[in-house]
């Protein structure tokens, strides 16, 4: 089920909430029981039959849990059961992400014939199994960075709640246990939390269908074009819709469960912060997906020894953490290439800290190196094959031999000018540059008049932005999943 | 004074931390609930048959899947929630605000193209307002349905039958609508194929469009501005230009003229429809067509009987021009988002007009697509019989049907957005 869809909204979402609040607080535990249960409802409202699967890894991880709870004095022990718990999370990851792609390429590699299971990926198989490592790794480490003791859970429907939460479930962001750990069984839902969990769900929501649709338009347009037939302006302007669709769609998507989540009384980690006006890679993987980068820091680059143990060490294990980020998007050589493609600006972006004279124009300069460098591995992550990336990057430089500008991008632009300009603005923070530049509104509380016209332009920004979502929704316009690989 | 925060996330727009910020969001959150739950309910309530029609129809489903154990289980069950979100979707409570609300987006926006979830139907609008499918945005092959053609008119040779294939004109016509910079369209281009390769083997043709051409006609009043249909006085018009060339081997008199004010009164509603474009994007997006229905003003007597897609004999109608080709529910309706083309012969199934006071025996059948209902209507008073076939409902075989009906004529009649519907042109 898709939060941008009107089951989600007019069925699932206010059923679940009426629902939810009609158990009284002090039955936690059965509150707890009825989210898991909508949760799997709603997991298996786009794929019944993983539901399965979701409740073999929610059993599964519980069990593992206890085991190290159990033999958590006996090194050896846990540490062989934190060996099978891997094994058992990621060949089911394997198994359904990345058997094809493995048996394909040994084909391919010895000239052999064996038959490519054709099967379907579980929808978010890649964010709940990440969970699920999440949960039984910090279990086995007992104590978090404040110092707070982790136990493992006796009760199997929290560690099902913490896997299977819908509003992370599908998009993220990846939640590790030790956030919500406490949060699981005592939150404290009220009604101020859960109206800023609604503007943040609405937010989320007008981000993904008003601009994040419009821009899929533009992209599937351009990309889905014979490179041929396409002029050097429109392959620019496919790059740059498609940065900002990904952006957000993916934003969005944490947005609204970020705001869901508040809804419920969960408070949920950030998972963007404006990365576009990074002005180095690395900064824009601080500000990219930060449930993602932070999951592989705590529990890959950071037991592999981070940057402690020399140089050379520092960049195998990046290697290995960028490798591993490509893949985890999916089973292709254009994902693997486009984490190693970060890999190489990030080793080189550390090997030079400090060894570079900055100049006065060095932000700009850094700002517009982080955009190409992030625009083309787009093209790299939206290809289907690292060849029709190199096509694609080929004619943005003008090497292809294609025209400069063609019908195509003039009507794509005529178009879509102001989403383009609404997007490009609304992926900066400009309303705190504003604020900075003491370009910003004020009120005086002590006028009752302008309060009051303040107060309802604030109130009809929202509802109105809901409204105009909901009439994209309603009416059925372009709504592309993005998530089918992860 | 304070200012306002306007970074406090990474969002599009939080007017933020200010005093009586919770104030405001408890407004904006009681007011989300309120939208949620009221759709939900009425929409429920609204969609509850057909949704619990949706599941009973789940083991049906179960047998026509081909997957095996517990995956068979799984298809199906897939199949029934799509059509549970299906239904609901379609079953939304005043979905039509929210469509016109979409559409007076786009209209601020000035776009002129309104992108469909159905990409087909997708809406462009051209420099006139005129609203447009792009049927045409790729060239296809024509040689499928110049055999298609060309096997029935061979056919009607042999069996002694006269033949005419007639070309209706697309909406978007060549050289006169302006669509935006970067739309293409090649459906007129697919015609001229099909009608030079037509009249290059001898098949009969009458290409509307040149007709149209040579009269001048004002291209803007063929054409609703917002149905993909022309409007019934077109095809009132097009009917003139068949009688025209078949009157010399049909041996028909055409009492009805045109250019005769006094066979014919126009009946006409004002700002009365919106139609299959329009109802995409709403009424806010384009403007309201009128619904002009020339009226022969002499005696007529007719009996319209409808059949479904078995052959199966469903409903008649007896009488004046007006109460038996005409659906008055569907034409009078109030509701501008009712198809008012189709209360002109309702439905794309198998029809049978009899012409009660026809002065011979002429048979005519059209084989056709939905812009000859009106055609085929006016044609009804000319003649004793009339049958109108569409090969995307009829199943039968359309030689042994010719053979047994034993037409004088047989019309087929196709405008250009058909041209990728295979099944229209499949005469072997």
């Amino acid at each position: 089920m898709l939060f941008s869809s009107s089951i989600f909204l007019f069925v699932f979402l206010p059923i679940c909430l009426f629902l939810y609040y009609l158990i009284p607080s002090k039955y936690r535990k059965i509150r707890n029981l009825f989210l898991l249960v909508m949760s799997l409802g709603f997991y298996a409202w786009g794929e019944p039959v993983f539901v399965i699967l979701m409740l073999m890894s929610i059993i599964g991880n519980y069990i593992f849990g206890l085991l190290i709870d159990k033999h958590l004095g006996n090194a050896s022990k846990s540490k062989f059961v934190l060996s099978i718990m891997l094994i058992f999370n990621l060949s089911g990851l394997f198994l359904f992400k990345y058997s094809a792609f493995f048996i394909e390429n040994i084909n391919n590699l010895f000239n052999l014939n064996i038959v490519v299971p054709t099967i379907q990926l579980p929808i978010g198989i890649s964010f709940f199994t990440f969970q699920a490592i999440s949960y039984v790794i910090d279990v086995y480490r007992r104590i978090d960075s404040d110092g707070d003791i982790i136990k493992a859970q006796k009760n199997p429907v929290n560690v099902g709640l913490y896997i299977a939460l819908f509003p992370q479930l599908i998009a993220g962001p990846i939640v590790r246990y030790k956030t919500v750990a406490q949060q699981i069984e005592q939150r404290y839902e009220n009604f101020d939390n859960f109206c800023f969990g609604i503007k943040r769900f609405i937010v989320g929501l007008g981000k993904k269908v008003i601009i994040s649709n419009n821009m899929a338009l533009i992209a599937d347009a351009i990309f889905n074009s014979s490179i041929n037939e396409i002029s050097v302006a429109s392959v620019w302007l496919g790059a740059i819709a498609y940065s900002l669709q990904i952006f957000f769609d993916f934003s969005g998507y944490s947005d609204m469960a970020i705001g869901l989540g508040k809804m419920f009384g969960f408070e949920f980690l950030e998972n963007f912060n404006y990365p576009y006006i990074s002005k180095s890679v690395s900064e824009f993987w601080r500000r990219w997906h930060i449930s993602l980068g932070t999951w592989f820091k705590d529990y890959v680059y950071f037991p592999l020894g981070g940057s402690l143990k020399g140089k050379y060490r520092t960049i195998l294990n990046l290697a290995i953490v960028w490798f591993l980020t490509g893949f985890w998007h999916g089973a292709n050589w254009t994902y693997i290439s486009w984490g190693i493609y970060f890999f190489i600006f990030i080793s080189l972006e550390k090997v030079l800290k400090g060894k570079v004279k900055l100049s006065k124009y060095f932000d700009w300069m850094s700002h517009i190196y982080t955009l190409l460098v992030v625009l083309f591995g787009w093209v790299l992550f939206r290809a289907n094959s690292i060849q029709e990336a190199g096509n694609y990057i080929k004619t943005m430089l003008g090497l292809g031999g294609n025209i400069a500008i063609d019908e195509v991008f003039i009507l794509l632009v005529n178009e879509n000018i102001i989403f383009l300009i609404a997007a490009i603005l609304c992926s900066m923070p400009i309303l705190s540059f504003m604020r900075k530049r003491k370009i910003y509104c004020f009120v005086s509380e002590e006028s009752k008049i302008l309060s009051f016209i303040y107060e309802s332009i604030y109130v009809s920004i929202y509802i109105i932005l809901f409204m105009i979502t909901m009439s994209y929704i309603v009416k059925g316009a372009y709504n592309p999943f993005i998530y089918f690989n992860f | 004074m304070e200012y306002i925060d306007f970074n406090n996330y990474c969002g599009l727009i939080d007017l933020g931390v200010w005093g009586s910020m919770m104030k405001k969001d408890k407004i904006i959150g009681i007011v989300f609930l309120f939208i949620i739950s009221f759709f939900s309910f009425k929409t429920l309530i609204e969609s509850r048959e057909f949704i619990l029609k949706e599941i009973k129809k789940f083991d049906v489903r179960l047998g026509l899947v081909s997957e095996e154990g517990i995956y068979k289980k799984n298809e199906s069950l897939k199949k029934t929630i799509s059509q549970i979100e299906s239904e609901f979707n379609n079953y939304i409570y005043n979905k039509n605000m929210f469509v016109e609300l979409n559409g007076y987006i786009h209209k601020v926006l000035r776009k002129n193209v309104v992108n469909d979830i159905e990409s087909d139907r997708t809406i462009i609008k051209d420099k006139k307002g005129y609203l447009h499918f792009n049927y045409g945005k790729e060239r296809i092959n024509m040689d499928k349905n110049f055999n298609g053609i060309k096997n029935i008119s061979e056919f009607c040779q042999r069996e002694g039958k006269e033949f005419l294939y007639v070309q209706a004109p697309l909406k978007i016509i060549e050289n006169k609508t302006i669509l935006p910079i970067g739309i293409k369209d090649y459906s007129n281009k697919m015609a001229d194929e099909l009608v030079k390769k037509l009249k290059g083997d001898e098949v009969p043709v009458l290409d509307l469009r040149e007709s149209m051409e040579r009269e001048n006609l004002n291209y803007n009043e063929v054409f609703f501005k917002t149905d993909h249909h022309w409007t019934l006085e077109s095809g009132y018009w097009a009917y003139q230009k068949v009688i025209e060339r078949l009157r010399g081997c049909l041996d028909i008199e055409n009492k009805f003229k045109y250019d005769d004010e006094k066979n014919y009164e126009m009946l006409k509603f004002e700002k009365h429809f919106v139609g299959s474009q329009g109802k995409r994007v709403g009424k806010y997006y384009t403007e309201i067509d009128d619904v002009v229905l020339p009226v022969p003003k002499f005696v007529t007597d007719l009996t319209v009987k409808f059949f479904n897609a078995k052959g199966e004999f469903i409903k008649e109608r007896t009488g004046e021009f007006y109460d038996a080709l005409i659906n008055r529910e569907i034409l009078e309706s109030k509701n501008v988002y009712d198809s008012k083309y189709e209360g002109f012969l309702d439905t794309n199934q198998e029809i049978r007009i009899v012409n009660n006071f026809a002065k011979n025996n002429k048979k005519i059948l059209f084989i056709k697509d939905s812009f000859a209902r009106p055609v085929a209507g006016y044609m009804s008073l000319e003649v004793k019989e009339t049958r109108l076939l569409d090969a995307r409902h009829f199943k039968g075989d359309f030689y042994n049907y010719i053979k047994k009906y034993n037409p004088d004529a047989v019309i087929m009649l196709y405008n250009p957005g058909v041209f990728k519907i295979a099944e229209m042109f499949e005469f072997y």
